[in-house]
């Protein structure tokens, strides 16, 4: 067939297309559309039209901004455009959320710096909400706290746009304009967890650290032994430090003075911190807690995935079994619960156990990874991403 | 290892916690083991089977030696994909390399580790992987992230594709082994559950190496930098699979004297007689007349 003829199937498929599905034929920069979009509230119409446009890349961010700085001036009702340009680009950065974390990074950036620089006195609802979505965006990219409360972890580039946004990040913002929000409390901690307290405290390795922060340092630092002494004594004493941090965190936790509704959460974090401190029985005590006082599977499914590593830690491996068995009921095949399960069940001798062990594995690693709670655990708000966006959509009615 | 057998089962199935009701069995138990011999640190080749002697659960048994040729090779090829977007000239050539080693009846899979364990390649012969889309694929699955990385909180990569390629079941006509390919690059606090781990490969049918390169190798898929504690614990995971952690230079050559080292090793294959078929089985393969040679087989086995 000849490319005349090819043309012409393709112009008539396309005439005979419904007119939904004509729209979703590739457009190029989608910033303007996407704009006027999200002002008229056409979300579904929002959806498609990035669905159908080019995927977003490192150059897509300068294409919106040309777009978005005339736009965000382009009309009456300022303050209402300035938050649907702030909002879209969110939209636009949840998009990246894989991908480079710089790519995300400017949009977040700009959009934090247009709301953040707004001359108002007044503390909206829309604000407060935007700042949660906002802060959301920010914390499920690969280093959540680098932007959204300033902790340097990531490449020069990003903390250049980190610090762009001021001291403290997105969090200190935030908190000013509304220092009673429980939600940037918890963050606050949230991000001391992150960056003091990651330390799995596998009990063999603590026997082991504690032994090694006892070491004699090297007097000087002169041969490959001696910069493995030093390594393996620094690395002990960070690792001692975590559990302290652990401990500490967990009575900063226990002093938020917050509604009920938080509850749980609070809870559950308490229970992880009893953990990653080595106090296994207080942490499958919190962590029960947080079963009996909440009907949330995302908070079920951590209780369950961080006792069954508490009570494992315990030794008690067939009680660990059937806590990582009751997370998964709540995300099915999540790979942190699943791994674990199929981990213990392998260890028995039957095969019935066996054989389940090997089928958990298949169906988790077949595909992409599930729903995983665990894999969002400190990452304050990134769980509740598209629930703070919907509530920033209704206020902007 | 593998282990086939028939079996008349007469009652129900036994829960991880003991309770519940019990299974009584009456089975024949036919054993796979693979077994490496090495002289200093070469393959000691041209063994027959009499020089062999192999105890379950302290029974002798009446061992056959099967032509290695004869059971093809699944391998599992597991590796950062930390730095593979920044890298893909370079690691390319290397991946392609690394296939070409395989033969014909042999088949591979690869286990890419970024933010989460990806599947960068699902079992198949060596003669259908695409000879550029490898490099893509592993690409891919660094999810297009920065070579930094969160073992505690995202879950250990490293511990999850370890422990899906240990548990994962092995054809019975097939031999399969492992290679965790570890390059150290940027810096790490993971510390998976090397006890976990180490108790699971007792159990798999798959023999694990470890080939780990320390310090930075250029153009290589950066990892992350393993405690001593990480590497005892994978060291013992990997000689209770009958396999071995190897400090190698570069990366190259570390797989392929890897690979030619299981190769070259022995399958051994025996019907357990004198011992229940159920419950752990611990090994013991010996080399009686060749004192100085250095045997490795895993240590056990779990009847069914």
């Amino acid at each position: 067939m000849g490319m005349p003829a090819r043309l012409a199937i393709v112009l008539v498929g396309l005439l005979c297309l419904p007119l939904g599905a004509r729209q979703a034929v590739s457009v190029g920069d989608p910033a303007q559309p996407a704009l006027d979009l999200y002002l008229r509230q056409d979300y579904a119409g929002f959806e498609q039209l990035l669905q159908s446009a080019e995927p977003l890349d490192d150059h897509s961010f300068k294409a919106f901004q040309k777009v978005a700085d005339v736009w965000v001036r382009g009309g009456e009702k300022n303050e209402r455009r300035t938050f649907v340009a702030a909002t879209v680009a969110l939209e636009f950065a949840h998009r990246l959320r894989d991908k480079p974390s710089e790519w995300a990074a400017e949009f977040l950036v700009w959009a934090s710096n247009l709301v953040g620089n707004r001359e108002s006195d007044l503390r909206s609802d829309t604000e407060r909400l935007w700042y949660l979505a906002c802060l959301a965006g920010m914390t499920e990219l690969s280093q959540p706290w680098d932007l959204s409360a300033g902790v340097e972890s990531g490449t020069v580039r990003l903390r250049t746009l980190s610090r762009s946004i001021g001291p403290g990040g997105l969090l200190a913002v935030a908190q000013r304009r509304f220092p009673d929000e429980p939600r940037f409390k918890i963050a606050q901690l949230e991000r001391d967890e992150w960056v003091h307290t990651r330390f799995e405290p596998v009990p063999d390795y603590v026997a082991l650290v504690r032994h090694n922060v006892q070491l004699r340092p090297p007097v000087e630092v002169r041969s490959t032994e001696d910069v493995t002494q030093q390594s393996v004594i620094e690395t002990a004493a960070s690792a001692v430090q975590a559990m302290r941090a652990s401990a500490q965190l967990r009575e900063a936790f226990k002093a938020l003075q917050l509604p009920n509704d938080f509850g749980p959460e609070i809870l559950l974090h308490i229970g992880v911190l009893s953990m990653r401190s080595g106090s296994f029985t207080d942490s499958v005590r919190y962590l029960r807690a947080v079963e009996g006082a909440s009907s949330d599977p995302y908070l079920l499914y951590l209780a369950n995935h961080v006792e069954g590593r508490a009570l494992y830690y315990l030794g008690a491996r067939a009680e660990a079994a059937e806590a990582f068995d009751r997370s998964l009921a709540y995300f099915r095949n999540a790979r942190s619960s699943a791994t674990w399960l199929a981990a213990l069940l392998s260890l028995s001798d039957a095969p019935a156990d066996r054989d389940r062990a090997a089928e958990l594995m298949s169906v988790a690693y077949r595909t992409g990874p599930a729903p995983d709670p665990w894999r969002f655990y400190g990452r304050s708000e990134a769980w509740r991403w598209s629930a703070n966006i919907r509530q920033v959509q209704q206020s902007l009615k | 290892m593998k282990v086939t057998a028939s079996l008349i089962v007469l009652a129900g199935s036994v829960a991880l916690s003991g309770a519940g009701p019990q299974t009584f069995r009456a089975a024949t138990q036919v054993v796979t083991v693979q077994v490496s011999v090495l002289q200093g640190k070469t393959p000691l080749r041209g063994l027959t089977t009499s020089e062999f002697e192999l105890t379950d659960n302290g029974v002798p048994q009446h061992v056959q030696l099967i032509p290695a040729d004869a059971t093809p090779i699944d391998l599992t090829l597991i590796i950062g994909a930390y730095g593979a977007r920044l890298e893909a000239s370079r690691i390319g050539p290397y991946l392609k390399r690394l296939v070409s080693w395989l033969q014909a009846p042999d088949r591979i899979q690869v286990l890419g580790l970024g933010r989460d364990v990806r599947n960068v390649l699902t079992f198949r012969s060596a003669s259908d992987v695409p000879s550029d889309g490898l490099i893509g694929a592993l690409t891919r699955s660094s999810g297009g992230t920065d070579p930094i990385h969160d073992p505690l909180l995202l879950g250990s990569p490293s511990f999850d594709a370890l422990l899906l390629a240990l548990i994962r079941p092995v054809d019975p006509d097939r031999r399969s082994v492992i290679v965790r390919l570890w390059f150290e690059g940027s810096s790490g606090n993971a510390v998976p559950d090397g006890g976990l781990v180490a108790d699971v490969a007792a159990r798999s049918d798959s023999v694990l190496y470890v080939a780990y390169a320390p310090g930075r190798t250029e153009g290589m898929p950066t990892d992350s930098t393993p405690l001593q504690y990480e590497l005892q614990s994978l060291t013992s995971a990997a000689e209770a699979t009958g396999g071995a952690l190897r400090h190698v230079g570069n990366g190259v050559g570390a797989f392929k004297d890897t690979l030619d080292e299981f190769r070259q090793s022995y399958v051994l294959r025996y019907t357990a007689t004198g011992v229940p078929t159920g419950g752990w089985h611990a090994l013991s393969v010996r080399v009686p007349n060749r004192p100085s040679a250095v045997v490795h087989a895993r240590t056990g086995y779990v009847g069914r």
